[in-house]
């Protein structure tokens, strides 16, 4: 169990423009360690702005964001190398996240069988399918054992069972103490998430 | 140390095999540059031909050679006499190197960024990935360098192998990092791939053809284009037993300049905490490029009109001094520094605003007072060369020069990046600096006391009033990203 008691995760009125287009005006939220939050909106309600400034990859024109550990970012698009193996981009993210290669092998072995695509690991990723794409995608956010989790429609184009091996993961993260923020639009389930923000408007609507 | 070089070591290694993974790389790597040499060898005719190697001139005339040795070298019209086919040979070899390294350069970068940005989030250094990229592209561009000496040798017997294979190595390498400069700024990758094209083609594979340049009226701009360097180096070399020592410089600098560019554009596209720079580097390409243009067309007019020679006692007993030269350049440096000095970026606005409000006002009094006066003769030395290209760049007979803008634009940035930097050094290197520009105007003959007598006021007042202004127009509510656009491009309701 991680040790966070108090929130892992904060912003503080953040806001965002492209131009003269104002997508986050003013976002405030927490999160704390063992929660499971969905933020969800509409197409263009700033959503997945949202979570890259939360991840470091964009800057807010205002506001800011405190990180309280180790982050594993998963983007909606699949951000991979087109011409890498699956194994060659776990071995470059397992570099990138400063991983000994024993400890980088455990975790990658573990992602794999728990996501069901070992059997796709010396395939380049231009012969993947999408959802093998996906699931890599969510892996390299993974890799390193975060201690806070933001992902972005994580399971697009996955199939029934790998959704479920994704529950199954998010449940066992948020029972050892992880902070999963998510970007969603599958609410069917919204009893499984302990906060659920929803953006309107470039605010968290109350 | 020895894990850094790791991670540098296994990013290298991982790129350059996505890389060339593509059967387009591979193509373009082994087939092209034997398909441009067929090419050659099918429609040029094997006959003796006229032209002007460039370069031999100069290091004749620099050496002081005797005549003996210079009627041995050339023809009485100053050419040298050398077989058609093996010269296109040589030339199209480097024009084919340049365009497959700027190709695969632009390849290694654009589709990439994205992925290298996750990389950088990941934990990677921007630096590191940066080192990784370089590594690649200077294996590929040694491996083409080596493979189009290789494959010409049944044709041409080189004098120098080293020096034709340099020649080709410079080419791709200037040109290699000129295509991760493009990969790193155009945003489609068919404005990329044409741009590309449009560089390679105009420069390497035609200008610089020493047919074509034998001829040109424009040798001076020929030789100042990034292809001129590494084609001289592979023809001399190629074809006379001369050292050519005049473009190790040129090649140099275009390799250094080259690099430089692409990495920090490259750079700062990457790194997650560097977009805000990226934003305001994009902001002030885009200033510097209005700039000069309306200062340019306030100064063609005015030097049309009746000028007025203020030049007094104190600027005859001036002497020109060729080395403030450097300073004097320094002027446009300061805006550039400041991106990386900046924390509140709200004072780079008022810097930009201040800008606007210093050459609004300038220009009223440029064009109510145009000023004229004799520039002194210059030498052959480095500083008074580049001093000459800044007079003849200048109006003439004079105009825009009270107040100086060079003054003005330096003390401005001086005040915008006032207690900005993490020590508080910076700000008195940063004044002194601006002090030595101020004073570099009068010493290289740029501008007369009054000028920049009047200059840092007008730097300093510009500033106090763009201050005020944009403290009034913009909320504290906004970023300073939002506010400029706000600033300048005001809503219409």
């Amino acid at each position: 169990m991680l040790a966070f008691v108090t929130a892992v995760l904060a912003a503080e009125n953040v806001h965002k423009s492209y131009g003269r287009k104002h997508v986050l005006r003013g976002v405030s939220f927490e999160a704390k360690a063992g929660q499971l939050i969905a933020i969800l909106g509409e197409n263009g309600s700033g959503k997945s702005t949202l979570l890259r400034i939360l991840a470091g990859g964009d800057e807010s024109d205002l506001g800011s964001v405190t990180r309280g550990g180790k982050l594993g970012y998963c983007p909606q698009e699949q951000v991979l190398y087109p011409y890498l193996t699956i194994d060659e981009h776990l071995e470059l993210f397992a570099c990138a996240y400063g991983l000994q290669p024993d400890v980088a092998k455990k975790r990658g072995d573990a992602l794999a069988e728990r996501f069901d695509f070992a059997r796709h690991r010396t395939e380049i990723v231009e012969q993947l399918s999408g959802g093998t794409r996906q699931k890599l995608n969510l892996a390299l956010a993974l890799l390193h054992d975060p201690a806070i989790v933001l992902l972005d429609e994580p399971y697009a184009g996955f199939d029934i069972e790998s959704y479920r091996a994704f529950l199954s993961w998010a449940d066992e993260a948020k029972a050892e103490g992880r902070c999963i923020v998510l970007i969603t639009h599958l609410v069917f389930d919204e009893e499984r998430f302990d906060v659920v923000l929803r953006l309107k408007g470039g605010k968290i609507d109350a | 140390m020895r894990d850094r070089a790791r991670r540098v070591f296994v990013a290298a290694r991982l790129l350059m095999k996505d890389l060339l993974r593509r059967r387009i790389a591979l193509l373009l790597l082994f087939v092209v540059p034997a398909l441009f040499d067929a090419v050659v060898l099918a429609t040029t005719a094997s006959r003796q031909i006229d032209v002007v190697l460039g370069t031999l001139v100069e290091d004749y005339v620099a050496t002081d050679t005797s005549l003996d040795k210079l009627a041995a070298a050339f023809n009485d019209d100053g050419t040298r006499t050398l077989d058609e086919r093996k010269l296109s040979l040589v030339f199209l070899g480097v024009a084919a190197v340049s365009f497959l390294a700027c190709f695969l350069a632009f390849n290694l970068v654009h589709k990439r960024r994205d992925v290298d940005g996750r990389l950088v989030l990941a934990g990677y250094r921007a630096w590191e990935v940066l080192l990784a990229k370089l590594v690649v592209l200077l294996s590929l561009v040694g491996l083409l360098a080596v493979y189009e000496s290789l494959i010409l040798s049944p044709w041409v017997v080189p004098q120098h192998f080293g020096g034709l294979t340099l020649g080709f190595f410079f080419g791709g390498l200037i040109y290699g990092c000129l295509g991760m400069l493009v990969g790193a700024l155009v945003r489609g990758e068919l404005e990329g791939v044409f741009l590309i094209v449009f560089l390679t083609n105009i420069d390497a594979g035609w200008l610089q053809n020493p047919i074509y340049f034998a001829h040109s009226e424009s040798k001076s701009l020929i030789r100042a284009l990034p292809g001129y360097a590494p084609i001289q180096l592979a023809v001399v070399s190629a074809f006379t037993d001369d050292a050519p020592h005049g473009v190790w410089t040129r090649a140099a600098v275009w390799s250094v300049v080259a690099l430089a560019c692409s990495l920090i554009a490259f750079g700062l596209r990457i790194a997650p905490s560097q977009k805000l720079v990226w934003h305001y580097a994009k902001v002030l390409v885009l200033a510097y490029a209005i700039w000069i243009g309306t200062f340019e067309l306030v100064g063609r007019y005015a030097a049309t009109l009746h000028t007025h020679d203020l030049t007094s006692a104190l600027d005859r007993a001036t002497p020109l001094v060729p080395a403030f030269v450097w300073p004097y350049e320094a002027c446009y440096v300061m805006p550039l520094v400041s991106l990386f000095v900046m924390k509140d970026w709200h004072r780079f606005n008022i810097a930009l605003v201040a800008f606007v409000v210093a050459n609004l006002t300038a220009f009223v009094v440029y064009l109510a007072l145009p000023i004229a006066y004799v520039r002194p003769e210059l030498g052959q030395s480095l500083p008074e060369k580049i001093l000459a290209m800044e007079y003849a760049a200048d109006f003439h007979p004079g105009a825009n020069k009270l107040p100086s803008m060079h003054v003005a634009m330096s003390w401005i940035m001086v005040c915008a990046m006032w207690r900005q930097a993490r020590h508080r050094w910076v700000d008195f290197v940063l004044a002194a600096l601006a002090s030595l520009i101020t004073v570099a105007a009068v010493f290289v003959k740029q501008h007369l006391w009054i000028d920049v007598i009047f200059g840092v006021p007008w730097g300093f007042a510009a500033y106090a009033i763009a201050s005020a202004i944009y403290k009034k127009r913009v909320s504290p509510d906004h970023s300073a990203r939002q506010a400029l656009v706000r600033f300048f491009v005001p809503s219409k309701a």
